[in-house]
């Protein structure tokens, strides 16, 4: 089934910013088996499936916009910001897949992620990202945003990496992720076979990555992680420390998720407010690229 | 606060709440949001809707009460009346162009019904948070 979004592509002729210098993607030179990636604050590669980076809806009205890149492939903040309005919220309801067309979205108004809040860019290093819903103790919201489901790979071999930054927030669960993502097989969270994956910072007990197990020890993002499943193993990584376990099962890629969806909610978590600002996935094991790939989602 | 509303067709009442505020005929091409609240299912498989009491929404010039008429109709006879569906008509044709607090608007059966989230815990519908 089309994604409803892709109805709608709109083209921008691109404007101030690009300082004569041609605008390259970041990923330019990582494509063989870049599966998609999605990005608040640019285009991760030079030609993407759409212009539009992202379809924004602001609080005031639920009014859409559909927001693109300025000639040096950075979000229009300008024109995101004008339409949401001082004082004003806007929530994410649309992130394009910049490769295949796979779209992030989030139909449900209560649970967009927001990319302006209270007038203000949300951000991950001075560049645009999306926070998940805050919520007191005890209450749940979503802050999902979550692809149609598609079908294009099975094995146990994949590359994931994913910008975001976790906030601390008082309260039992503080600061789950950088940006929560689950691969999910048949999207099914109450079969624990199939829960999805998790990358989690949780004040009460070990952080890391929980399928069947968790990781130990602690780890200091540096808003970049890298999940690796090698065949063998699956390794888990930020700036400063690596985590490795066994993980050698099968598994079928056919949805992604970032952030806290209601299911999930349902069985335990309250929401946080965790930042995501791009991600990449390769149907590959990109260990030998790894540190250039870092270098490139950092620049 | 939020509170869960218990509603046996949660998902078309949550579109026809965002309908107050963008009703499909003013709505784009491509457009992607299309409901307004959370659904969750509590572990006997009933459906809950989400409502922040305090949730206010714009309500659109053209803002029509036939979604959410069509889903109250049903409980004429268990809790509503006719006045109760014609009063909220009123009130949304009261508030177009203006802002709504949604909850106010529900007819007090549904809000009788309602729990919050640590109720439903408490009655084992839900289960307490850190249980993954």
């Amino acid at each position: 089934m089309p994604n409803p979004i892709q109805l709608q592509r709109v083209i921008y002729p691109g404007g101030a910013g690009g300082g004569g210098v041609a605008f390259v993607g970041a990923l330019d030179g990582f494509t063989t088996s870049l599966m998609e990636c999605w990005s608040h604050r640019r285009k991760l590669v030079t030609n993407p499936v759409s212009e539009t980076l992202l379809q924004a809806r602001r609080s005031s009205d639920e009014e859409p916009l559909n927001v693109g890149a300025l000639a040096n492939g950075e979000l229009d903040q300008a024109s995101l910001l004008a339409f949401t309005g001082v004082g004003n919220y806007a929530g994410v309801a649309a992130l394009m897949g910049q490769v295949n067309g796979r779209d992030l979205i989030q139909e449900i108004s209560e649970e967009q992620r927001l990319i302006v809040d209270v007038g203000s860019l949300v951000t991950v290093g001075g560049k645009a990202a999306s926070r998940g819903l805050r919520a007191p103790v005890g209450e749940v919201t979503g802050g999902g945003l979550i692809t149609n489901t598609f079908t294009t790979y099975t094995g146990n071999v994949l590359s994931v990496f994913l910008r975001g930054e976790h906030s601390a927030y008082s309260g039992w669960f503080t600061a789950i992720v950088d940006a929560y993502f689950g691969l999910a097989k048949n999207s099914s969270i109450a079969d624990s076979s199939a829960r999805p994956i998790l990358f989690h910072r949780n004040v009460t007990g070990a952080p890391g990555l929980t399928q069947a197990s968790d990781f130990s020890g602690t780890f200091n993002s540096d808003y970049l992680i890298s999940l690796i499943f090698d065949g063998t193993n699956v390794t888990f990584r930020d700036g400063t420390n690596t985590y490795t376990q066994a993980f050698s099962a099968s598994f079928d890629f056919n949805r992604f998720t970032f952030g806290l969806l209601n299911d999930i909610a349902a069985t335990g978590f309250s929401s946080d407010a965790n930042r995501f600002q791009e991600a990449a996935v390769w149907s590959s094991d990109q260990t030998a690229n790894e540190a250039a790939i870092r270098s490139a989602l950092l620049a | 606060m939020t509170r869960y509303v218990p509603a046996t067709k949660a998902a078309e009442l949550s579109e026809a709440l965002f309908a107050l505020a963008r009703p499909p005929a003013v709505r784009q091409a491509g457009e992607v949001t299309k409901a307004m609240c959370a659904v969750i299912q509590d572990l006997d498989g009933a459906a809950w809707i989400l409502i922040n009491d305090q949730k206010e929404v714009r309500v659109h010039e053209e803002a029509e009460l036939n979604g959410i008429a069509d889903l109250l109709r049903p409980w004429i006879g268990h809790g509503i009346e006719q006045a109760d569906i014609d009063a909220l008509e009123a009130l949304v044709i009261a508030s177009r162009g203006g802002r709504l607090i949604v909850y106010d608007a529900f007819p007090q059966v549904f809000k009788a019904a309602s729990r919050t989230r640590a109720e439903l815990v408490a009655e084992g519908k839900l289960e307490p948070e850190g249980t993954l």
